[in-house]
């Protein structure tokens, strides 16, 4: 899969973690090969499981996250990876539920606050540079729903 | 049923960047997180920064690469500590790597450590490894419409180097253009023109890394 924004989503088998070392002293460090979305997932995933078989659930129906477009992470592609990482386990049919948030800043000079696109920060009341970030970066699992036994 | 969980997603990956840059101000260590695409000048960029701080500073380099250990090989060369993390088809470094690559790292001794990470312009941005800065390299052949496609990477940038300037009239690279994208994304950043292998612009780009080295310094000092 690939989408215009340049990341890859293709899972690679893993590899063991090795140790780490000056240059002289070889081998090299190796970390498990999972893509951005995946690897996100991956983090989503086990933090769901957790609290699903904490509280004694057979199923997990719903997944509600809360991504900013200010992240580089693609709603089809964590779509994407949530399938393909949730097939036979307790997540497997879940639907998934991924609200984008709209970037907002915040004005230091008058203090104005505004919702504004991936590519324009400048304040909109004052024209002023100086401004921060107040919404936009949050990647955040909200919430699940889930099925108990009978 | 329903279950608030409230989580960040990078919740670990947040927690480590957190206790890096802790450690990081304790041995007072000034971490520089490099961003660019395979092939615009990174390693380049890092090799002409060494000869131009190495008499005033002690520096170590973190390569991350998907694989190889080429580029520390090209620091280790310049009698420059360099440590390789190959992340193996990872897009990006994560804060636990670097914990462990500074593992091996004397960071009593150190005052700079450069982190060239994986070439990509989209994943690393999103991962904070406990870096006091970010700077992003953009060079000439990629094009002045990068900003426009990648606005997320000009966006965590303190600084943007616009590398292969030599190149500019090869490449009818539009400079207004360029510039006129990356301040609407980020304001602030000073934009160096640089050619990294050349030598041109080094100076300044170093000088403003000398600078934010020194504050971190006199901070520390402040504080004791
Ligand atoms: N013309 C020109 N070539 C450069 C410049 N900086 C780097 N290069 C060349 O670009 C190629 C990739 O550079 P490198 O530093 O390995 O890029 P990296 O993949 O981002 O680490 C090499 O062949 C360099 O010699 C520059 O300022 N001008
Ligand atoms: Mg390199
Ligand atoms: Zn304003």
């Amino acid at each position: 899969m690939q989408t215009d924004r340049g990341a890859c989503f293709l899972l690679i088998e893993g590899y063991g973690r090795g140790k780490c070392v000056l240059l002289a002293d070889a081998p090299l460090l190796h970390y498990t090969y999972l893509m951005h979305e995946l690897g996100l997932m991956t983090g989503v995933m086990g933090v769901v499981t957790q609290a699903a078989e904490e509280a004694g659930a057979v199923r997990v129906t719903d997944i509600s996250l809360s991504v900013g477009e200010m992240t580089e992470a693609i709603e089809d592609a964590l779509v994407f990876a949530f399938e393909a990482l949730s097939e036979g386990t307790i997540c497997e049919g879940a639907a998934l539920h991924v609200n984008m948030g709209k970037p907002a800043s915040r004005c230091l000079e008058c203090g104005a606050e505004y919702e504004h696109d991936r590519f324009h920060m400048t304040c909109p009341t004052c024209e002023s540079p100086f401004t921060e970030l107040i919404a936009g970066k949050e990647m955040k699992i909200d919430s699940i729903e889930v099925d108990l036994p009978d | 049923m329903h279950i608030d969980l409230e989580q960040p997603i990078l919740a670990k990956n947040d927690e480590l960047a957190a206790q890096n840059r802790a450690m990081f101000a304790d041995k007072g260590v000034f971490v520089l997180n490099i961003l660019a695409s395979p092939g615009s000048g990174k390693t380049s960029t890092i090799l002409a920064t060494i000869e131009a701080l190495r008499d005033e500073f002690n520096i170590a380099v973190i390569e991350g690469d998907i694989a190889s250990s080429v580029d520390s090989e090209k620091i280790k060369a310049q009698g420059i500590a360099a440590v390789q993390i190959n992340t193996g088809g990872a897009c990006h470094l994560e804060s636990n790597m670097i914990r462990r690559a500074v593992e091996v790292l004397d960071l009593d001794s150190l005052d700079l450590i450069l982190l060239e990470n994986v070439g990509n312009l989209v994943c690393p941005t999103d991962f904070d490894l406990g870096e006091n800065a970010k700077v992003m390299i953009l060079s000439v052949p990629e094009g002045d419409d990068k900003p426009l496609k990648y606005p997320g990477v000009f966006q965590v940038a303190e600084a943007v180097v616009l590398n292969k300037v030599d190149t500019m009239a090869v490449f009818n690279f539009n400079e207004d253009a360029f510039t006129d994208a990356v301040r609407k994304l980020n304001p602030r950043a000073p934009i160096f023109r640089m050619s990294a292998t050349a030598g041109t612009g080094v100076d300044e780009w170093a000088e403003w890394l000398a600078q934010r080295i020194h504050a971190l310094q006199r901070g520390e000092a402040a504080k004791e």
